[in-house]
């Protein structure tokens, strides 16, 4: 059985203690919204999308298996929910042009290397995008990441692998491209 | 240009996520140390691997947990059964299935009733030639199976309610 340092709390709330989800939330918050910024690209959907995650989480929170990791549970519910948000957002999308705004204003911290780094990330695709995101922030295993995303563990290493390959590439070019800019 | 992801490109990231054995490292080593390209592109590619782990977290709205809380009071409670209560549900089934069992067993339920179709309905003659068949039914039997579904029943209470909350309690506890 894995020693979930959540499953503590989860069992308070289950209890009746409502209101230590909040502790829950609070320490989970940034991965859910990077997450779901990642899959969406769009600051408002991300903050939806994400709160959603966390409601529905709570609303099954019975039904969650013990055995199990709360944050891959929960990751996955909320790679769901942005995915599905996603799919909504595409039917918007024909007529409002809003993708790429948070990278857009993220571009106003300038000159840095994270600047350069999200521009290459958000060149990448959404799930490319999301094994990288979820590699690197936190950290998690092939497996975790297989779990979350409901996909092989090996599709998951060469989308890795091939997303570190893209980025690097990615990279080069906007290096380059700033240079030739100075 | 872009190039593909290949074997080569697996080899290099093998490499620098320390997945490789000790021979195939060697020889990996003795690849780069012939291949200045190959040196090139393993050097580059710890440079953006260290970049990749700078990579910080992006911070939602400050009423961002505020706001799920007020969400989630303001969605219908879900119903989880507490200990309290599935302790009270088990002894009911207990009770219902004692008294079943009692009852069955003092004969109220021995007699069978037979269920005559054809002059319940009053179709044959009308509507069908020939004569329906009569149905018996036994209380025992019925009774019988009320008790088993309740003894299946109540395992699944004492298992969700009271053994599964007990032995995570005394697990956080140990």
């Amino acid at each position: 059985m894995i020693n979930d340092p959540d499953l503590g709390l989860i069992i308070r709330i289950l209890a009746g203690e409502q209101h230590l989800y909040a502790q829950l939330v609070n320490k989970h918050k940034s991965y859910v919204y990077s997450l779901a910024l990642r899959v969406l690209e769009n600051k408002s959907d991300a903050e939806e999308a994400a709160q959603d995650a966390f409601v529905k989480a709570f609303k099954y929170l019975a039904g969650f298996n013990r055995d199990a990791k709360f944050s891959t549970w929960l990751y996955r519910i909320v790679f769901n929910t942005a995915i599905s948000y996603k799919r909504k957002q595409k039917v918007k999308m024909q007529s409002i042009d809003n993708v790429h705004i948070g990278y857009h204003q993220d571009a106003l911290e300038k000159n840095d290397k994270k600047r350069f780094i999200e521009e290459a990330i958000a060149k990448l695709n959404e799930a490319d995008r999301v094994a990288i995101t979820l590699f690197y922030l936190q950290e998690f295993s092939l497996e975790e990441i297989a779990d979350i995303t409901n996909t092989p563990a090996n599709t998951v290493k060469v989308r890795i692998h091939r997303a570190r390959h893209r980025l690097a590439e990615e990279l080069k070019g906007i290096l380059h491209q700033e240079a030739l800019s100075l | 240009m872009k190039k593909d992801f290949n074997d080569s490109d697996q080899k290099l990231f093998d490499y620098l996520d320390g997945l490789m054995t000790i021979e195939e490292k060697k020889l990996f080593e003795e690849s780069m140390r012939q291949s200045p390209l190959l040196q090139k592109m393993v050097e580059e590619q710890r440079l953006l691997e260290g970049s990749l782990k700078t990579l910080r977290l992006t911070e939602p709205s400050p009423s961002f947990t505020n706001n799920v809380m007020s969400r989630i009071k303001e969605s219908p409670q879900s119903y989880t059964l507490s200990m309290r209560n599935g302790i009270l549900l088990l002894v009911g089934v207990i009770v219902v299935s004692f008294l079943a069992v009692m009852l069955v067993q003092s004969g109220v339920f021995d007699g069978s009733t037979a269920l005559n179709m054809n002059n319940e309905t009053g179709l044959v003659g009308k509507y069908i030639k020939q004569p329906l068949p009569s149905v018996s039914i036994s209380g025992k039997w019925i009774v019988n199976i009320i008790v088993l579904i309740n003894m299946v029943l109540g395992f699944i209470i004492l298992d969700r309610a009271v053994l599964r909350p007990f032995f995570e309690r005394r697990m956080r506890h140990s």
